[in-house]
């Protein structure tokens, strides 16, 4: 697997109390998009790695907002996040209102290359 | 109109809709009366439940209890229940009038989408911010107006365990009902159709009106401890062993007062009857049947004090967490923690909880190994063998009678976790590794319903005691005494049937007693002590009855007695069971699959200990 950005990662790989942004849901089928969207997961939202298990981080307990979602990692793997750090929206909590944040906060990708076509193969 | 036909009303339903744990069943059971089980992790509810509301004007509202669902596909079978609920296709049941749809007030960020996607349902809803109290707590603080506004539909907010926490709800139920019966309450606009624009939608919301605090709230402080990868398992087991030790701890006064209440009512009553039948069917057949099981009572209501306080304070979910990678290993859901953890109380339920897991292999795992959780209704039965065969010796601090059962539960949670790999391997291939479980905030519970909810567990085994227990003790004492009435079981009804059944059991060292023990035992493993208590009693001919601990302790070898309480890990002795497996899952294989295996580990495993232990000559 080649990674088409550098900052882009999963949810499963991102450092423990990083915050970040989700971009979007890459290898997610429809069906467990569905189901990650319905239990409160959307692109721009902030999430951050709380606790994980003592092997393979598995599971993982996520924080989204003022809830934490435990998941397991084939779950997390599914979740394309962007550090807050690396993020223009850095520390900006009410950030953008769109969900779209790589497509408006231009990240430093090249034009052609706008960071949620990197998010996976299967994304829209 | 007049005052006549107002008396006459028909009652219209109203179905409370909301995310799994947001406080349903709390605000249902607060404002019906009702008693659906409630605890602090998602998932509790997989049925629906009708209770009456009466408005102060007399108003009667039918409120319908359901599942908690996230969104509208209805991926699991409890969620199906609640779609079924809402679109009227539940047999018997119309459809709702109109919608109270919950969230928790702390949670509205994460969960507002779905309250825009209940706004397609086409019917007059009103929004709950429940929980109120816990939001303020966390420092998350809301614009209603606005919130009420943007949304379009009445908010309310509430905390449904108080009832001033109600009020604001019970007022508005008096208007509103009047709309909704008069057809003209108002039907929210729908925000279309695709979950991405709902969230988009309900991201500009909260972002304007809602601030969560920044601050580590104190969930995730304490989360901090629980859930380290170190210290987490380590809490988790000195939790249950301090559970087992208390059992035997806190209890041993009580059982003895209830000893001794048995045996002076049969003493009494036995003082005022002339010897025969009628003395005989009293004194051995109910006082001693039902009481040998009632004794137990304290330590049942020990274990349901832990249980109940671990329920519902929200650590259930972070136990779930600490043996997820465990329970990933062998295959299993990550849900599938939730029904295994309601088999503890009954597997029947248990049973049930198994529809919140999607992947319907995955939820007949779970079902099959589900009996192997220790029940309340075997707790009697270990309690019975364990105060006979084992010591009540002290191991450095620990009682070695709360150390055996430690290991009997673990024992039958270590071969639930085989049977899934097995069946996982075999019969019951594939499916996808899930958890996605919502950890839910800690809460403080309220006295009330922590006291309700353990009285109702001890009325649950009382009233097991004189449903089941007392008929099925009439038979036994019937059985074991006739058609000789001469003292010896051997000769009597019940002693014919054990002997067809002697040469299946009698090589892995049943006795005839223990044999006929088993076959009551069927309709609830619980008799299988009474039924020991009576044949021992008449064979004693009454004489030191309620001593049945001593009476087996004399009479069995310690192989007997351990093999016997193998037998109770695995045997699948419960009717009932069976039952709800051939109703959930639809089939008489499953239920078949799960006796067979289940005799089969339980007749190997009281073998193996009944001649293993022979070889060690114990």
């Amino acid at each position: 697997m080649t990674e088409t950005n550098h900052i882009e990662t999963t949810l499963f790989n991102l450092d423990k109390h990083r915050p970040a942004r989700i971009c979007g849901f890459g290898s997610a089928s429809e069906h467990e998009q569905i189901r990650l969207r319905e239990i409160g997961f959307a692109e721009g939202d902030l999430v951050e790695i709380l606790h994980v298990g003592l092997f393979g981080r598995s599971p993982l307990n996520v924080k989204l907002h003022g809830t934490a979602i435990a998941m397991r990692p084939n779950e997390a793997k599914m979740i394309r996040v962007i550090p807050a750090d690396l993020h223009r929206d850095v520390g900006v909590e009410t950030g953008s209102t769109n969900l779209e944040v790589c497509d408006i906060h231009g990240l430093p990708t090249s034009a052609e290359k706008p960071c949620c076509g990197a998010c996976g193969s299967t994304s829209k | 109109m007049t005052s006549c036909e107002i008396e006459h009303k028909p009652p219209i339903t109203i179905a409370l809709l909301g995310a799994p744990n947001c406080g349903k069943s709390s605000l249902f059971n607060a404002l019906t009366g009702g008693r659906a089980k409630i605890a602090n992790y998602p998932g509790v509810t997989v049925e629906y439940a009708v209770g009456n509301f009466e408005t102060k004007s007399g108003q009667n509202i039918r409120l319908m209890d359901l599942p908690g669902i996230y969104g509208d596909c209805g991926h699991s079978a409890d969620e199906r229940v609640t779609l079924d609920a809402i679109h009227g296709r539940l047999e018997g049941e119309r459809a709702p009038e109109a919608l109270i749809v919950v969230m928790d007030a702390a949670q509205i960020r994460t969960h507002l989408h779905n309250v825009l996607q209940a706004k397609n349902y086409g019917l007059p809803m009103i929004v709950v911010l429940n929980m109120m109290d816990m939001a303020a707590r966390d420092g998350v603080d809301i614009d209603l107006h606005k919130l009420e506004q943007e949304i379009g539909v009445p908010v309310i907010t509430s905390v449904a365990v108080r009832t001033a926490g109600r009020q604001a709800l019970v007022d508005k139920l008096e208007d509103w009902g009047q709309e909704i019966i008069a057809g003209n309450a108002s039907t929210p606009k729908s925000d279309g159709d695709s979950l991405k624009d709902l969230q988009r939608k309900a991201r500009v919301i909260t972002r304007a009106y809602v601030t969560s605090p920044k601050a580590q709230s104190i969930t995730t402080k304490i989360d901090n401890v629980v859930l380290h990868p170190v210290f987490g398992p380590i809490l988790l087991l000195l939790i249950m062993f301090v559970m087992f030790q208390a059992v035997y701890a806190w209890s041993a006064p009580f059982i003895s007062l209830l000893e001794g209440l048995t045996s002076s009512v049969g003493t009494l009553v036995g003082s005022f009857l002339a010897d025969g039948w009628f003395k005989s069917l009293l004194v051995s057949g109910v006082i001693d049947g039902v009481g040998a099981v009632i004794v137990f009572l304290p330590q049942i209501i020990i274990l349901f004090m832990f249980i109940l306080a671990l329920e519902s304070s929200g650590y259930m979910t972070r136990a779930a967490f600490l043996i997820d990678s465990l329970m990933a290993k062998v295959g299993l859901n990550g849900r599938a923690f939730i029904p295994l953890l309601s088999s503890f109380a009954c597997a029947i339920p248990g049973i049930m909880a198994a529809r919140s897991i999607e992947n319907e292999r995955d939820r007949l795992t779970t079902i099959m190994i589900a009996p192997l959780m220790t029940c309340s209704a075997r707790w009697p039965v270990y309690f019975l063998l364990v105060g006979a065969f084992i010591p009540s010796a002290k191991l450095g601090i620990f009682n070695v009678q709360g150390l055996t059962m430690f290991g009997l539960v673990i024992i039958g949670v270590i071969f639930a976790f085989l049977a899934a790999f097995v069946l996982k391997k075999t019969l019951l291939k594939g499916g996808k590794p899930t958890l996605l479980l919502e950890m839910p905030s800690y809460k403080i519970p309220s006295l009330k319903g922590y006291l309700l909810g353990l009285w109702q567990r001890a009325m649950i085994f009382i009233k097991r005691a004189g449903r089941i227990i007392l008929p099925a003790s009439i038979i036994i004492w019937f059985l074991s005494t006739y058609p000789n009435n001469d003292g010896v079981i051997r000769n009597s009804f019940a002693g014919m049937i054990g002997r067809v059944l002697e040469p299946i059991f009698a090589p892995i060292g049943f006795n005839l007693e223990m044999i006929i023990a088993l076959i009551p035992a069927m309709a609830a493993r619980e008799i299988a002590v009474s039924s020991l208590e009576i044949t021992y009693g008449i064979e004693s001919a009454g004489e030191n009855a309620s001593a049945i601990q001593s009476a087996i302790a004399m009479d069995w070898t310690l192989p007997m007695g351990l093999a016997f309480l193998a037998w109770f890990i695995f045997a699948p002795q419960c009717l009932s069971t069976l039952a709800i497996t051939r109703k959930e899952t639809n089939s008489w294989k499953w239920p078949l699959i799960m006796f067979g295996y289940l005799f089969g580990l339980a007749y190997l495993a009281a073998g193996l200990t009944f001649w293993g232990a022979k070889a060690l000559g114990w």
